[in-house]
């Protein structure tokens, strides 16, 4: 660090909260908080791409010291690459001695161990994981960043409020990546929606269409992939008990936000959907998909996917008003080209507002937001809203997949439970939520076949 | 040459019609345009006193370039396309693709006939490798000096003396990509050279690190800025936006100004220049770790055979345990990098390129990029010629 050595101080929140100090005994201090002062120290469990992505993110918060001081993965290599990366990018602020990277299924609670209160733990792993390592994180009371979706079914979601609200009680902070909440331009943009700029909403459209990106279309295993846990974790977008499937991993962002913009959650969802060129695919996604969500109101929200190649691509959410229209997203995520039209076709020459070209990042400013809670100690959940996001996010893949109209209450009270057995996992020689035929493939949801369950 | 030299020239030139090629790849419905570039001698690079010089442009060099073949426009959305996304439908073997991204790449450009945009110097040259592969001729990024000499077409002023009629840039092209083809043709015939996107050059930008160079101007250069001379070197901020780490090497997040076209030389068949592979022999490998994580590759060519070889171009690449080469990392990023000894600096004033003799060798040195998550060591690399071209 270029910054001087500090003197050994009592943590943060120790001085802040004397009460919470006289409640923790030393054991509940490692030695690795010595050099405290008002660093904030950061663990990183699930060492791929995105992981990776936030970890730096994370290294960029300005406000005080940010260290990474352990990381955890399934995969050696993974880890190892993901170490590498982030040395190259943030040489002083990466302190992960050999002794702090941990494989393993149990990697995560080592991880979680070396970190005090005031840390951070990432959660970047697939998501299906995130209720079991979300509970170990608060049992050891660290603060919590965690990765896009949250849950995949109803009882992932109902198990994520429940500890949602023990997070609460312990006044952890959470940070949930829907970076686009972040994002200044879509800030204004609702601002000026509900004073009205477009008026009343009267419908939304979203579309995401472009080949599949990632892992959600998977030939069968390979040999050479021995242990069927572990290629499934590898390729954790193509098994909804990972991921939720491509519906939630790619299509949560533009629904959350549209939702945000209508300052509502759906209460009821119609879809369809199918597989239209999946030749020796065994994954459980569909390529196409159109969803229907309702509002309280009446208000519709359609959703279109498409994930077959040759076919155009096309990126877009907008928001049809009685006084207008707005973009919410123009062709990705980033950077939040809104505009407001006072025409419905939205039109250059219609155009009322457009946010400036140049907005900060958003996945800088969702950890500046959650450092600045955890250094400042202001109440910071993103989880109730992370799992509302996920959970209509899985009531449209639902009414797709059964091929049955799917309420809020219905989803949120379903026992369909698509990763049961997940706290059970071991090793790469446990037993996956999903076995594959013997051809290789695996359940695929078949609409109107079966209704109370996905497949 | 004078200026009464160089309107001869262009005279010559603009009296007869390019001579063109219609190139098809076969399994699709793609067809582009190739124009013959008459050979010949050229000043390149810019008088130090030229107004919007930059430090690191070339100074005025004479450079003598045999004839070649170029793409008639950039290499449009609708090849690329067909090249990153298709891989079933076109399946070729050992060429590396750019893995698909989360978003439509495009982002707010056209498609169809507009220039292809967003990718990265590997996606780039894995195009030419595809195109070649499928079509039995040789496509290749054009050097500096190549890309110079035809955007010049003759011409010696700073830029083109009638930008608005010949080139999309900032004044003329509402801050997007406009359908390639569509403004007049220079005097060899080739357009967009000036404008619509930049384009990449088989060079790196300063030494050997992974670092290419762009040339041209695009639709969002300043009419000030459209100069023959400019170079450009890939900025941080064209794909700083990547979440994920390591950042794509297939793709920059705001690179819609950056494309490519391909030249080719068809004289002799591309099984004949693959048959000379065998006679060309890499010693004195050598790894040592470099900027960014990467790779400094050194070793020497050797010209084994009997033809004299006016290029070569190397594949370096990381071996893994057995010794096989490796590609491409387990998140489908390349982990190998090309070199061009004998075209190498091709337009650097004093360091023309030098024809390959029989029994002659040459070094050479590159940057390869590191994997980011297989278990190789650095110092563990491959070396082999992948394509030749004879001299004339």
């Amino acid at each position: 660090m270029t910054t001087p050595d500090r003197p050994l101080v009592t943590r943060r929140d120790f001085l802040r909260t004397t009460a919470t100090a006289a409640a923790l005994s030393a054991a509940q201090i490692p030695d690795v908080h010595a050099a405290g002062g008002d660093t904030v120290q950061v663990a990183l469990v699930g060492c791929g791409g995105r992981g990776t992505g936030a970890a730096s993110d994370a290294l960029y918060a300005k406000g005080g010291d940010v260290r990474l001081v352990a990381m955890a993965d399934v995969l050696q290599n993974r880890l190892n690459g993901s170490f590498k990366q982030l040395t190259n990018e943030h040489k002083d602020q990466v302190k992960v001695p050999e002794e702090a990277r941990f494989i393993g299924f149990d990697a995560y609670k080592k991880a979680i161990d070396l970190l005090g209160k005031g840390d951070v733990v990432i959660l970047t792993t697939p998501c299906g994981f995130r209720p079991l390592m979300f509970k170990y994180a608060i049992e050891k009371g660290v603060n919590v960043f965690m990765e896009k979706p949250i849950s995949v079914d109803g009882p992932s979601s109902r198990r994520m409020l429940d500890l949602s609200k023990q997070a609460d009680e312990k006044g952890i902070k959470v940070g949930v990546g829907l970076m686009v909440r972040h994002c200044k331009g879509r800030q204004e943009l609702y601002k000026r929606i509900r004073d009205g700029e477009i008026g009343d909403i009267t419908s939304m459209r979203a579309y995401r269409m472009h080949p599949a990106a990632g892992s959600p279309f998977s030939s069968p295993r390979p040999p050479a992939e021995k242990s069927e846990l572990i290629w499934q974790i590898k390729r954790f977008h193509s098994f909804i008990w990972a991921s939720g499937g491509l519906f939630n991993d790619y299509y949560i962002h533009q629904i959350d936000e549209c939702c945000w913009m209508k300052d509502a959650w759906p209460v009821r969802a119609e879809g369809v959907g199918g597989r239209q060129f999946r030749g020796d695919n065994v994954d459980q996604n569909f390529d196409n998909y159109a969803v229907e969500y309702s509002f309280e109101d009446g208000t519709k929200f359609h959703y279109y996917g498409r994930h077959i190649i040759g076919a155009p691509s096309k990126f877009f959410s907008g928001v049809h008003g009685t006084k207008g229209s707005a973009v919410v997203s123009l062709h990705g995520h980033t950077p939040g080209e809104v505009r407001t039209f006072k025409s419905q076709s939205m039109e250059d020459k219609d155009l009322i507002w457009a946010f400036p070209p140049k907005e900060p990042n958003p996945y800088r400013t969702e950890w500046q937001d959650l450092m600045d809670a955890i250094r400042n100690n202001t109440p910071y959940n993103e989880v109730p809203r992370g799992v509302k996001a996920s959970l209509v996010t899985s009531m449209g893949r639902m009414a797709a997949h059964t091929g049955t109209t799917y309420t809020y209450d219905q989803i949120l009270n379903s026992n369909w439970e698509a990763g049961a057995g997940i706290n059970e996992f071991t090793g790469p020689e446990s037993d996956p939520p999903v076995k594959a035929d013997e051809k290789g493939r695996y359940p695929v949801p078949e609409p109107g076949q079966k209704q109370d369950r996905e497949y | 040459m004078g200026p009464l030299h160089a309107l001869a020239i262009l005279l010559s030139l603009v009296a007869q019609e390019p001579r063109t090629e219609t190139v098809r790849i076969p399994g699709t419905d793609l067809k582009f345009e190739m124009v013959s570039v008459p050979g010949g001698k050229a000043k390149l690079g810019s008088p130090a006193d030229e107004p919007g010089r930059r430090p690191d442009e070339r100074p005025v060099h004479e450079v003598e370039l045999q004839p070649f073949w170029m793409s008639r426009t950039e290499v449009t959305w609708d090849a690329f396309v067909k090249y990153f996304e298709n891989r079933k439908l076109v399946k070729v073997d050992g060429v590396t693709r750019p893995s698909p991204p989360y978003e439509p790449p495009h982002g707010k450009m056209g498609v169809g006939s507009h220039p292809a945009v967003s990718m990265r110097w590997h996606g780039a040259i894995g195009y030419c490798e595809w195109a070649s592969t499928l079509t039995g001729r040789r496509f290749r990024l054009p050097t500096e000096a190549e890309f110079e000499y035809a955007a010049r077409a003759g011409a010696t002023g700073a830029g083109p003396a009638n930008a608005e009629e010949v080139a999309w840039f900032e004044s003329n092209a509402q801050k997007k990509t406009q359908l390639t083809g569509t403004k007049k043709p220079n005097a060899f015939g080739l357009q967009d050279l000036m404008g619509n996107v930049w384009e990449y050059a088989l060079e790196f930008h300063d030494g050997p690190e992974y670092d290419p160079v762009l040339r041209g101007g695009g639709w969002n250069t300043p009419g000030a800025e459209l100069r023959f001379a400019a170079r450009q070197q890939i900025r941080s901020e064209w794909y700083e936006r990547d979440p994920n780490r390591p950042r794509s090497m297939w793709w920059l997040t705001d690179g819609t100004f950056v494309g490519f076209r391909v030249v080719c030389f068809a004289d002799a068949p591309k099984k004949d220049q693959d048959a000379y592979l065998a006679k060309l022999e890499v010693t004195g490998l050598k790894a040592v770790e470099g900027t960014k994580g990467n790779a400094r590759v050194t070793g020497t060519l050797k010209n084994a055979g009997d033809r004299t070889l006016s290029e070569v171009e190397l594949t370096v690449y990381y071996t893994d345990e057995d010794g096989k080469p490796v590609f491409e990392d387990n998140k489908a990023r390349p982990c190998f990098s090309k070199a061009w000894p004998v075209l190498a600096n091709s337009d650097q004033p004093g360091d023309q390129p030098k024809a390959l003799k029989p029994g002659e060798s040459r070094t050479f040195q590159l940057d390869v990029p590191q994997p980011f998550d297989l278990d190789v060591e650095l110092t563990k690399v491959g070396a082999r010629a992948s394509a030749v071209q004879f001299s004339n």
